[in-house]
């Protein structure tokens, strides 16, 4: 057991093969309930937004914004199941958000340092983009059904779900970005992550006045210091040796039939 | 999960199902669009006497659900979040016409105004009863339902979760175990600054990453071996029956919606702080308000009468629910 | 049909992987057959029956040739998921195969899978659950649930699609002796019950021979014997002793040939002897027992050679390495663990502590090196208190091996584990390279030192991670359940090895389930129960005629010849010209000097 589980492990692209193009052809892409859930979920949401766009001042941003982002992570969710994942790409997502916010507990005696962002964005770096999406919003909701669910979690899955994009982007095409491109992604994804999660609560929460939006950011500011100088330091660590061991994991399959003639 | 699964109560068998109270007897879709009517509502809602009345319908509801205490962490994290924005927003708002402070720095000139502080306590509320929702939705309602709910919506992000949500204790006990077997041979990881001491974690982090993914790898093998991905999956997930009382909490919750919508849309339920305050009494006499009011508390209600209550304590019925 | 699974001529190698995992393998499995698969590491007992369930080559990749034909589909075109309903497999790790997070939707899981009626399953997850005896856990976490109990929903998900096929990849190697036995026992009343071909591929031979119907010795991918459990017992009783249980070990060297003690005189007659039977488990043993001393064999006990360290005179002048004074500790306050417990090791010592599961071994040893502090009482450590040290500080004085050897990974070689930790110690110069030569020296790493630690077999990665642990030579050294997962050879040749570290001048506790080896390997013996050192004494005494810390052989003996622990210590002969004339019986080692 022990050598096997050493081995490159090959992903398996669920769509190989006649066997499975046909079953892709078979596969209904019309009408579900759950997908005529997410139609009355998002058909008002648009109508509000289409609203918004006509009569901007007369509307409720705070309550638009909490719709739409709500409207968005449930479809993304919904989405993901459309695509034939294999079972090891599902592991892997699975396994990395889990680490992510296990990773929390790891470093859990110091203070505001998350490497929840860090985690998601070298998976978005070694897994491609979707997967990456799929590792930060896995991680939002699992983070939170330990420490507690509140309305931010649509907020957060979103963006930590840019995060896995924008890592995925980095890493297109196989390559393996260099330390610094880490540090910078890093560091500036934590920001944005931060003035991502915050900004609902400005639009909803707060008067609308600028020293108000300084104050609510600078109370958040020694968090999010810390997230970022966490997250880059981490990144430039650790993150070039993260992405080479997630990587790893990722080898495609080639099985090689042989004939018993041609054995040596 | 409610905060019990987060301290990790191991030992917790069970042979019986998690007795569910309150709204987690609701089928899984009735009890989440129920809760989230009603943190819609603490963001539509404006006026604070209705607010008021929208967080004793929270209240309520974690009561019927018993689980007041479970929720009391998350009320404190709520109320310490309003109380800043309590606080926030009078200093930092400015508007209104009943100045009662003033102040004038460079860059900044502050007025606390009545209107201020009023539109300061009103933020509060409607904070409160947004998290108090939440709150309500992590602990009282079931998180395997809602889990099972995903399922329908979408399998395979049911199945991401529920494999994150199972393999997270697992690697926290793994990532303890390595700190400890990296301390047992002499590395010392509470030495010296923050700085230091995260960068001591890393290789622990490092042991930890190749460890779950191998771990993955062998739930990957595990899942390929018992069919997953065969086409012509079922779904056990639908063995919950649809009763009388999910429909007609549907149909609340429903209503209550389209109700707060249009509120937005038509401005039902405005209330203005500036420049001066509203007479907040009118709005309880409101006739959208009160349909509103009566559209969220009615569900309460109907859970709290004694002949639902009664059939929550006998097994038969409720087992009725599930095929 | 006749066949249930066939392989023919398969050779399969791992994709970057220098030698072929199988070789040539042909088998055929037939229904209701309970086939036990032995072999080493790296035989290919595992992947034999990755080859059975389609994983190899469709999860894995990599070259592969031959055919293997389950219920009549080839596995080339027939994925693991299409096999899924017909073939079972469960997996050695019982934290890394279950899915979901309760225990009725891991059973449903399968299930859903095959695209059984939601209504079907409701009743095949009950059923699975009661005959398993999972009732009571029905709704329970996974999370909550120990290794046994999990890999028991393993089993009975598996169980739940009703396979023709069941394989069981060395389920019980993460398990408890308890926990296995009931696993074990589960697994023989499914294959009476079901009818099903069960393929077990295991360590502990002595555990499953009984209930096998079939054994298949695989090494080095090639499968070596095939035979049923006598046939194989023959054939490993001149060169393979160390597969065969303790009770068929002592018999072996009564049959036989050179290089087995033998007294001279006339051996008896061969020809009167019904069947050169092995003995599987203790009652047949005995049985046979009754057969041999009638026929005039005695068996005598060797003057005492305990292995392990320095004997029982030596002891008190050797110095205190460890001692435990009125430990006390508590898991939630009034809910004690351990009470005042006082203990004492000193160098040369190799002590094993032994105990149920959840007495608190583990704890008790973790406040050696200051993972856990005693809330009364003290740990001493060459007379230093360890209460003002950190496990770090706490570690020069104390290596302490946990029960995963992977824990202790960060490198990517060997050699770098062994720098890195004297890197942590702080040691430089000389002393660096005195200490890391005898690490190497003391561990056997030289062939391994640019290996990967994560790529080595358990029985490596166990000396690997001890070898890190005491690259700092520490005069005490604490291992935990080192022999979890091991194969025999390994197992011996660990034992050797703690000799060699206590004979050296360091004390060795070892906390273990496994009773043979402590009976083999250890002087000393302690037994910890109920919150209390219930035993400490030499081995010989604390382990005989023990109700349940005993080894097969005093099990067998003990009422004849108390005191023999394993059957190295006895010896057989014939009965002698010289004994007592006329008597027709023989005894057993009347004139055995005990130790």
């Amino acid at each position: 057991m022990s050598a096997l589980a050493r081995l490159p492990r090959p992903s398996h692209d669920g769509a190989d093969g006649p066997a499975a193009a046909s079953a892709l052809a078979r596969r209904p892409c019309g009408v579900t309930p759950s997908r005529l859930l997410l139609v009355a979920l998002f058909g008002p949401a648009a109508a509000l937004a289409a609203y918004a766009a006509v009569a901007p001042g007369a509307v409720d941003w705070g309550a638009v914004s909490f719709v739409a982002v709500a409207a968005l992570a449930a479809t993304a969710l919904a989405l993901y199941g459309a695509r034939d994942a294999s079972a090891q790409e599902l592991s892997l997502v699975a396994s990395l958000a889990a680490l992510a916010t296990a990773s929390r507990v790891l470093f859990a005696g110091l203070p505001n340092v998350k490497p929840v962002t860090f985690v998601v964005l070298v998976s978005g770096v070694a897994l491609g983009p979707g997967p990456g999406f799929m590792v930060g919003a896995t991680s939002a909701l699992v983070s939170n059904l330990f420490f507690g669910q509140g309305p931010w979690t649509p907020w957060q899955m979103l963006a930590w779900g840019a995060v896995g994009i924008v890592g995925g982007l980095l890493g297109r095409g196989g390559r393996t970005p260099r330390r610094w491109e880490l540090v910078v992604a890093g560091a500036l994804l934590a920001l944005a992550f931060d003035w991502f999660v915050t900004v609902w609560m400005y639009i909803a929460f707060t008067a609308h006045t600028w020293p108000a939006l300084v104050a609510l950011y600078a109370r958040g500011l020694p968090f999010d210091l810390a997230h970022v100088a966490a997250t880059a330091l981490f990144a430039g660590l650790f993150g070039a040796q993260a992405v080479r061991i997630v990587a790893r994991f990722r080898v495609r399959t080639r099985v090689t039939f042989v004939g018993l003639e041609d054995m040596p | 999960m409610s905060a019990e699964a987060a301290r990790g109560v191991r030992g917790c068998r069970r042979a019986r199902p998690r007795p569910k109270r309150g709204l987690a007897r609701l089928h899984p879709l009735a009890g989440l669009a129920y809760v989230m009517v009603l943190a819609f509502a603490g963001v539509v809602l404006n006026n604070p006497l209705q607010l008021c009345l929208l967080l004793a319908v929270i209240l309520a509801a974690l009561l019927v659900g018993r689980s007041l205490r479970a929720a009391l962490p998350y009320l404190k994290v709520a109320l310490y979040v309003a109380g800043f924005m309590a606080v926030l927003n009078p200093l930092f708002g400015g508007g209104g016409l009943d100045v009662l402070w003033e102040a004038h720095l460079p860059l900044l000139h502050i007025r606390v105004t009545i209107q201020g502080l009023a539109f300061g306590l009103g933020t509060a509320l409607r904070l409160t009863a947004v998290i108090s929702a939440f709150a309500l939705y992590t602990v009282v309602l079931d998180a395997d339902d809602q889990l099972a709910l995903l399922s329908r919506l979408s399998f395979r992000s049911g199945l991401v979760i529920s494999l994150a949500t199972r393999l997270f204790p697992v690697l926290t006990r793994d990532g303890e175990r390595i700190a400890e077997a990296q301390r047992s041979r002499g590395v010392e990881l509470d030495a010296g600054g923050r700085r230091r001491r995260a960068a001591a974690r890393l290789p622990l982090l490092a042991a930890l990453t190749t460890q779950s993914l191998e771990r993955a790898m062998d739930v990957a093998a595990s899942m390929e071996a018992r069919g997953y991905g065969r086409p012509g999956r079922t779904n056990w997930n639908k063995r919950r029956l649809v009763e009388p009382g999910d429909r007609f909490v549907v149909a609340l919750a429903l209503a209550a919606g389209v109700l707060l919508a249009a509120g937005l849309a038509f401005r039902f339920f405005a209330y203005a702080y500036y420049p001066l305050l509203d007479d907040p009494w009118p709005g309880l006499a409101d006739p959208w308000w009160l349909l509103l009011f009566a559209a969220l508390a009615a569900p309460i209600v109907w859970l709290a009468l004694p002949h639902t209550r009664m059939s929550s304590l006998k097994a038969p019925t409720r087992e009725a629910r599930w095929r | 049909m006749a066949v249930i699974a066939r392989l023919e001529r398969v050779t399969y190698t791992y994709p970057g992987a220098d030698r072929p995992a199988l070789r040539d393998v042909s088998l055929a499995f037939k229904p209701a057959e309970v086939v036990l698969v032995v072999g080493g590491s790296g035989s290919g007992k595992s992947t034999l029956l990755r080859a059975l369930a389609g994983l190899v080559p469709h999860f894995h990749g990599g070259v592969f040739a031959g055919r293997v034909t389950v219920l009549g589909r080839d596995t080339r075109q027939a994925r693991p998921r299409d096999l899924a309903g017909d073939v079972g497999f469960v997996f050695q790790d019982p934290e890394s195969q279950a899915v979901m997070t309760t225990v009725e939707r891991e059973i449903a899981f399968g299930l859903e899978n095959l695209g059984v009626e939601p209504r079907a399953i409701t009743r095949r997850v009950e059923e699975a659950l009661i005959a398993l005896g999972l009732s009571r856990l029905r709704h329970a976490e996974l999370s909550t649930l120990s290794g046994g109990e999990l890999q028991k929903v393993a089993l009975a998900a598996v169980v739940a699609t009703q396979p023709h096929l069941l394989l069981l990849d060395e389920p019980t190697s993460q398990l408890d002796p308890v926990s296995s036995e009931d696993l074990l026992a589960a697994v023989r009343r499914l294959s009476e019950d079901t009818g099903a071909t069960i393929v077990l591929a295991e360590h502990r031979v002595e555990r499953c021979l009984h209930l096998a119907t079939r054994v298949v010795y695989m090494a080095h991918g090639a499968v070596v014997v095939d035979d049923d459990p006598q046939g194989f017992a023959r054939w490993a009783a001149p060169s393979r002793r160390e597969l065969l249980p303790p009770v068929a070990r002592l018999f072996v060297q009564r049959a036989g040939p050179d290089g087995v003690q033998r007294a001279t005189g006339p051996a008896p007659d061969r020809a009167t002897r019904t069947e050169e039977r092995l003995p599987m488990t203790v009652k047949d043993a005995r049985r046979l027992l009754e057969e041999d001393l009638e026929r005039g064999e005695i068996l005598q006990l060797q003057p005492a050679a305990l292995s392990g360290g320095a004997t029982a005179a030596e002891l008190p002048s050797r110095e205190t390495v460890l001692e435990v004074r009125g430990l006390s500790a508590a898991l939630e306050p009034g809910v004690p663990v351990l009470e005042r417990i006082d203990l004492r090791l000193r160098r040369g010592e190799v002590v094993a502590l032994m105990g149920e599961n959840g007495a608190g071994k583990t704890t008790l040893v973790r406040h050696f090196n200051g993972l856990l502090q005693a809330a009364t009482g003290e740990v001493r450590l060459l007379g230093r208190n360890v209460a003002g040290l950190t496990v770090a500080q706490a570690a020069r004085s104390c290596g302490l091996l946990g029960q995963n050897p992977s824990a202790y990974f960060v490198k990517d070689t060997v050699a770098d584990e062994i720098d890195y930790t004297l890197d942590q110690l702080e040691v430089e110069g000389g002393d660096r390279d005195r200490l890391r030569a005898r690490a190497l020296a003391a561990f056997d790493l030289e062939a391994l030192l640019a290996r990967n630690p994560r790529d080595l077999s358990g029985g490596e990665r166990t000396r690997v991670a001890l070898a890190a642990v005491a690259a700092g030579d520490p005069p005490l050294l604490v291992l935990d359940e080192p022999t979890r997962g091991m194969d025999p050879l390994h197992k011996a040749a660990l034992g050797r090895l703690l000799g060699r570290l206590a004979a050296g001048g360091r004390g060795v506790l070892v906390v273990t389930h496994d009773v043979e080896f402590a009976a083999r390997f250890a002087a000393r013996a302690v037994i910890l129960g109920d919150g209390a050192i219930l035993a400490d004494g030499p081995v010989h005494e604390v382990l005989d005629g023990s109700l349940f810390f005993s080894t097969q052989v005093n099990r067998l003996l003990r009422h004849r010849l108390p005191g023999a622990l394993h059957e190295d210590e006895l010896v057989w002969r014939s009965a002698e010209p010289a004994d007592a004339p006329g008597v027709a019986h023989a005894e057993a080692g009347a004139s055995g000097e005990a130790s």
